[in-house]
C-alpha cells in the first residue's frame, strides 16, 4: 500500500511463428508491460518481423481513413480472439486498400464539388459586379482579333508576382475583385505568346472562369443559369452522401471486424519493443506483477500448450530503475493518486506518497479554510456534481468535510464568529498561538519528509546519500541541532556548547561528503561545496517558515469575513444581504481556489520535492483495446 | 548592429564555435595525408566522433555530420528568443526540404516507404515535418495534403495546389524551394533594423546567387519561359532587383545574362561558362563575407547565420573528403568537387 507492488521480470521463450498468439495472450491477460531489449542483445540479435510491421501501420492508416470517410467508431476487440498471422494481416491489408481506394474517390469528388462551388460562389460574386451593366456580357469575352482577354480567379498571395510575370509577355492585369484567398483578374495582352503566358498562369493556379454560353447574355439571365448550376450541384451532393451511405452499408460491418482484427494484430506490434527473435526461436522479456504471474502463467499455457518456457524472477537491484510501478488504491483515493503522479511516478521500491499526500491535504485544506458553511457548500457541491467532477468528486467532498470540522473548532459559519462557539478558538482571538501551531505543524511535515528520504535512499542502497547527504540523517540531525540552537536563543539568549555542536557537526558531515562527491578544480570545489552547503541550511528555514502561511490563510479568511462584513454594514437591509451572500461566494471561489493552489504548493515543494523522485516508469500493460494503457492498475 | 545586451550570450556561445572553422590545409590534410594526421584533423573540427565511426555507411556519415550542425545550431539558438529564434530554426529546416522532396519523389515513382525512411535526414528537435504520415500517405497528392496540415501550412497548400495543377514534382518541388526561401527573407525582414543590416550581407548574397542560380537552370537548362522562370525566382531587393531579374530572364543565353550583370556580380561571373561555375564564382563572395561578418563584427545575429553557413559549407566538403577518400578518387578531383580549386 505504501509502496509499489512487488514486481517480477518475466521472460518467455516461444517459437517464432508463435509470436502473434503469445502477443494476444499477454495483451489479454493486461498484467504485463514489455522490457526495452538492447537492439544488439547478444544471443538473439535479430528484431521481430518488419514486414509485420509495416503491413499494420498501412493497414491502419488505410482503416483510420476509411472509418473517418465512412463515419464509423471502432469497436473494442473481441473477448477470446484468435491471433492474426502475416498472411491474414496481408490479406487484411489489401483489402483495406480497396475500400480506401473506394472512399478515396468519393472524397475527390467530395473535393471536386467543393472547387465547383467556390467557383459558382466566385462566378455570383463577379455577377454582382457586371450586375449594374445593362450590356450583353459576351462582349466582354475572348475571341477578339488583336486582343487575348482572359477573366478568372488567382489566390491573393500570387497576384504580385503574376502581375509582373506576366508583364513580360506583355499583358497587363487588373484587379476586378477580391474575396477572402482568392481575386478575380482580367488578362489582357496583344496576343502571339498564349503558351508562355499559359504555363505561368497554371503555376499561379489561375483559374479561368468557365463562362456559360448565358453568360454571354444579359447579367439577370446568367443568374438563372448559375442557380440552375448550384441546384445541381446540390443534386451531386446528395448522390455523394447516398455513395456514402451505401459504401457504409456495403463496407460497414467488414470494416469494424477488421479494426477488431487490426486490435489483436496491435498487440503483436506493441510487444516488438520486447520480443527479440534467431532462427526459429523468439523471446519476449516485461514485467508482472508477482500476484498475477500465476494467472498468466495459465493464459500462455492455455494457449500456447507446451510451446513455450516461462522463467521469471525478482528484480536485480541494478534492474531497479527500469522497473515499471504498479499502485493500487480505493477509488477515493483516486484523485489524490492523480495529483501525486502530476508531480511523478514512484520508483520501484519507492515509498507512495499518496496515502500521506490524502491526509496531509486534507487537513491542512482544513485549517486554512475552516468554516462551517463554506465546507459544507464544498462538500455539497461535490456531492452534486459528482458526474461533472468524475473521479475528482471524493476529492472535493473530503475538502469541504474538512473545512466543516476545522469550521466548528474555530466557530465560523459563513464567516460569522459569533453563531456558533468555537470548540477551540477564532483564529484571530490569538494570531502568535496559530501561528506558533503553524510552525511546529511544518517542523513535523519536514521531519517526516526528511525521513522518507532516508528511507528511500536505504531502500535503494545508496547509503552514503542516505546518512550523508543535506536531505538524508546528517541533514536531518542539522535541522534537529538549527531547531534546537533556535529555541535556545529564544529561550536563553545564546547558543550554547550542544546547540553549536548540533549545528557545525552534522554540517561538516554534509560539507564533507559534497566535497568527497563532487569532483571538480580546487576554486571550484570550494565555491560549489560552500554555496551548496549555505542552500542547504537557508532550506531548512525557509521550508519552515514557509509553512507559516498555513495559519496566515486562517487568519486571512477571518480576516476576509470581517471585510464583507464592514462593507455589508454600510448598506441598508437589503444591500447588507446582497453584499453578504455575494462576499460569500468571492470567498468561497477565490480564496477557496487560492488555499487549495497553496497547500498543493506546500505538498509539492516543501514535501515531495525532498523525498519523492518522481522519476519511476510507469506501468503500461499490453492491452487488447489498443497501444499499451498507461497506469493501468491489473 | 545589434547589442552586447542582447547577444553577449550568444557571442560567448559563438566564440566556443569558431576554432571549428580553421582557415588552413585542413581539406588537404582530409584528402591526402594519413589516417593519424586525418584523424587530428577531425577532431580540431569538431568531428573526433568520426575518428571512432571510421568504418559508418554514407549515409551514416551524412547523418553524422547533420547532427553535429544541428547540435551547434541548437548551441546558438538556444540563446535567443522570439523572432531571431525563428529565423535560425528556419534556417535549419532547410535539412526538411530534403526530407520531403525525397518522400514526394518516392511516392512518385513507388518506393517502398522503408527505403525511403533510411535516406531521411534527422534534425531532431528542430523537425517540425509530419514524418510518419507523409511517409504513409499513399500518393503525393496525400502527401501534400498532410504537409498543408502540418506546420507548414501555408507552403503545403501551394505545393498542393500547384501539384493539382500541374501534376509535375518539378514545378512542386520549384514551389518548396521559392517558398522557402520567401520565408526566409519574411524573417529577416520582420527582425528589428540593426539584425536586419547584420543579416543583409549574407543573406542579400545569398538570395542573389540562388535567384540567379535558378534563373539559369529554369531558363537555359529547363527551357522554361521568361515569365514562368521570373514567376518562380524569389522576390528580392538586394542586388539582383526583381526589375533586373525580369530583364535577365528575357535574355537567350548564359553568356548574355553573365554580360548584363550589374557589378560587381558582372566581374565575379565573367568567364563562367557554365551554371555550376556561376555558381562557385559567387559562393566565392558569399564565404568571404559571410567570414567578415563572423571574424569582424561582434554581437550580432548575422554572426550566428554566418556560422551556420560556413559550416554547413564545410560539413560538405568534409563528406566530399571522406567520401572520395574511401573510393579512393584522384586528389584533384575532389578538390574540385569540394569548390577549393582556385
Amino acid at each position: 500500500m505504501l509502496t509499489p507492488v512487488p514486481m517480477h521480470h518475466v521472460t518467455v521463450y516461444l517459437m517464432r511463428e508463435d509470436g502473434p498468439k503469445a502477443a494476444v495472450s499477454l495483451a489479454e491477460s493486461g498484467v504485463f508491460d514489455p522490457a526495452e531489449e538492447g537492439v544488439d542483445s547478444e544471443d538473439l540479435p535479430e528484431l521481430p518481423d518488419r514486414e509485420y510491421r509495416e503491413l499494420y501501420a498501412s493497414a491502419r492508416r488505410r482503416l483510420d481513413k476509411s472509418l473517418e470517410h465512412l463515419g464509423l467508431h471502432a469497436p473494442p476487440a473481441p473477448a477470446d480472439p484468435e491471433a492474426v498471422d502475416e498472411a491474414e494481416l496481408r490479406e487484411l491489408n489489401d483489402w483495406l486498400g480497396e475500400v480506401w481506394r473506394e472512399c478515396s474517390s468519393c472524397q475527390k469528388e467530395q473535393r471536386r464539388i467543393d472547387d465547383e462551388a467556390r467557383q459558382l460562389q466566385q462566378l455570383e460574386e463577379l455577377l454582382g459586379y457586371y450586375q449594374g451593366l445593362d450590356i450583353d456580357l459576351g462582349l466582354l469575352q475572348g475571341g477578339l482579333r488583336f486582343l487575348d482577354v482572359r477573366i478568372g480567379t488567382v489566390p491573393s498571395d500570387e497576384l504580385r508576382r503574376l502581375r509582373m510575370a506576366v508583364a513580360l509577355n506583355g499583358y497587363t492585369l487588373t484587379e476586378l475583385t477580391r474575396s477572402e484567398r482568392t481575386v478575380t483578374v482580367a488578362l489582357a495582352g496583344m496576343g502571339g505568346t498564349e503558351s508562355e503566358l499559359d504555363s505561368v498562369l497554371q503555376a499561379a493556379s489561375f483559374r479561368k472562369l468557365q463562362l456559360p454560353p448565358e453568360f454571354q447574355a444579359h447579367p439577370e439571365e446568367v443568374r438563372v443559369e448559375l442557380d440552375r448550376r448550384r441546384e445541381q450541384l446540390q443534386a451531386r451532393r446528395q448522390e455523394l452522401q447516398a455513395r456514402v451511405d451505401a459504401g457504409r452499408k456495403r463496407h460497414g460491418e467488414d470494416v469494424r471486424a477488421a479494426a477488431q482484427r487490426l486490435a489483436v494484430a496491435e498487440s503483436f506490434v506493441s510487444l516488438s519493443e520486447g520480443l527479440r527473435c534467431r532462427g526459429s526461436l523468439s523471446r519476449a522479456t516485461g514485467w508482472v506483477p508477482s500476484d498475477r504471474l500465476d494467472s498468466l502463467r495459465d493464459r500462455l499455457q492455455r494457449r500456447l500448450g507446451g510451446r513455450h518456457v516461462l522463467q521469471a524472477r525478482v528484480p536485480e537491484p541494478a534492474e531497479r530503475g527500469q522497473v515499471p510501478s504498479v499502485m493500487r488504491y480505493p477509488r477515493w483515493l483516486q484523485p489524490f493518486a492523480t495529483l501525486v503522479r502530476n508531480y511523478g511516478v514512484p520508483r520501484y521500491g519507492e515509498f507512495d506518497p499518496t496515502w500521506l499526500f490524502a491526509i496531509t491535504f486534507v487537513l491542512m485544506f482544513g485549517m486554512m479554510f475552516g468554516d462551517i458553511g463554506h465546507g459544507l457548500v464544498i462538500a455539497a457541491g461535490g456531492v452534486a456534481l459528482r458526474r461533472r467532477l468524475r473521479g475528482f468528486a471524493p476529492f472535493v467532498v473530503a475538502a469541504g468535510l474538512s473545512s466543516t470540522v476545522f469550521g466548528v473548532v474555530y466557530g465560523s459559519l459563513f464567516g460569522y464568529e459569533e453563531v456558533i462557539h468555537p470548540l477551540w478558538m477564532s483564529p484571530l482571538s490569538n494570531p502568535t498561538l496559530m501561528l506558533e501551531l503553524a510552525l511546529y505543524w511544518g517542523v513535523a511535515f519536514i521531519l517526516l519528509a526528511t525521513a522518507l528520504t532516508i528511507r528511500n535512499r536505504v531502500a535503494e542502497g545508496r547509503w552514503g546519500e542516505a546518512l550523508l547527504d543535506g536531505t538524508g540523517l546528517a541533514g536531518l540531525l542539522l535541522y534537529v541541532g538549527l531547531l534546537y540552537a533556535a529555541y535556545r536563543w529564544v529561550e536563553a539568549g545564546d547558543l550554547g556548547t550542544w546547540a553549536t555542536t548540533g549545528v557545525v557537526l552534522p554540517l561538516a558531515a554534509v560539507l564533507g561528503y559534497k566535497w568527497a562527491t563532487f569532483q571538480a578544480p580546487l576554486g571550484e570545489r570550494l565555491l560549489v561545496v560552500g554555496i551548496e552547503g549555505f542552500e542547504t541550511l537557508m532550506s531548512y528555514v525557509t521550508n519552515t517558515l514557509s509553512f507559516l502561511r498555513v495559519a496566515a490563510f486562517s487568519l486571512n479568511h477571518v480576516a476576509l469575513a470581517v471585510a464583507v462584513f464592514t462593507l455589508a454594514g454600510m448598506m441598508d437591509a437589503v444591500g447588507h444581504w446582497i453584499t453578504v451572500v455575494l462576499g460569500n461566494v468571492f470567498i468561497l471561489v477565490l480564496e477557496g481556489a487560492i488555499v487549495a493552489i497553496q497547500v498543493l504548493r506546500l505538498e509539492y515543494y516543501e514535501g515531495f520535492s525532498r523525498f519523492f523522485s518522481g522519476d519511476g516508469r510507469e506501468f503500461r500493460p499490453l492491452s487488447l483495446a489498443g497501444s499499451p494503457v498507461a497506469g493501468r492498475t491489473p | 548592429m545589434g547589442s552586447a545586451r542582447d547577444y553577449a550570450y550568444l557571442q560567448g556561445r559563438l566564440g566556443s564555435l569558431f576554432a571549428f572553422l580553421p582557415s588552413g590545409e585542413w581539406l588537404d590534410a582530409l584528402i591526402e595525408q594519413g589516417e593519424e594526421q586525418q584523424a587530428r584533423v577531425l577532431t580540431q573540427l569538431g568531428l573526433a566522433t568520426l575518428v571512432v565511426e571510421r568504418t559508418i555507411a554514407d549515409v551514416d556519415l551524412e547523418q553524422a555530420l547533420i547532427s553535429r550542425l544541428v547540435d551547434e545550431a541548437l548551441r546558438l539558438i538556444r540563446p535567443l528568443s522570439g523572432k531571431a529564434r525563428g529565423l535560425l530554426t528556419h534556417w535549419m529546416r532547410r535539412f526538411e526540404l530534403i526530407n520531403l522532396k525525397l518522400i514526394l519523389r518516392g511516392k512518385q515513382t513507388g518506393i517502398p516507404v522503408q527505403q525511403v525512411r533510411e535516406q531521411l535526414v534527422d534534425i531532431g528537435p528542430l523537425a517540425a515535418l509530419p514524418l510518419e504520415d507523409l511517409l504513409q500517405a499513399d500518393d503525393v497528392a496525400e502527401a501534400l495534403r498532410h504537409l498543408a496540415r502540418s506546420p507548414y501550412g501555408e507552403v503545403g497548400v501551394r505545393a498542393e495546389r500547384v501539384f493539382a495543377e500541374k501534376r509535375e514534382l518539378f514545378d512542386v518541388e520549384a514551389s518548396l524551394d521559392r517558398d522557402y526561401f520567401v520565408g526566409l527573407t519574411q524573417r529577416v525582414n520582420g527582425l528589428p533594423q540593426g539584425d536586419r543590416q547584420s543579416l543583409r550581407p549574407v543573406v542579400g548574397r545569398l538570395i542573389d546567387q540562388i535567384n540567379l542560380v535558378w534563373l539559369l537552370r529554369y531558363r537555359f537548362a529547363a527551357g522554361l519561359s521568361p515569365p514562368y522562370t521570373y514567376f518562380l525566382l524569389i522576390p528580392s531587393a538586394y542586388r539582383l532587383s526583381s526589375q533586373r531579374l525580369m530583364e535577365l530572364a528575357r535574355l537567350e543565353s548564359l553568356e548574355q545574362v553573365v554580360a548584363a550583370l550589374p557589378p560587381p556580380l558582372d566581374q565575379q561571373a565573367t568567364g563562367s561558362r557554365t551554371v555550376r561555375e556561376v555558381e562557385a564564382a559567387l559562393e566565392v563572395e558569399t564565404e568571404a563575407v559571410a567570414y567578415h561578418v563572423l571574424r569582424r563584427t561582434v554581437f550580432n545575429l548575422g554572426q550566428a547565420l554566418a556560422y551556420l553557413h560556413l559550416r554547413e559549407k564545410q560539413m560538405l566538403r568534409i563528406h566530399v573528403a571522406l567520401k572520395g577518400r574511401r573510393l579512393r578518387l584522384d586528389p584533384q578531383l575532389l578538390r574540385d568537387a569540394a569548390g577549393m580549386t582556385s
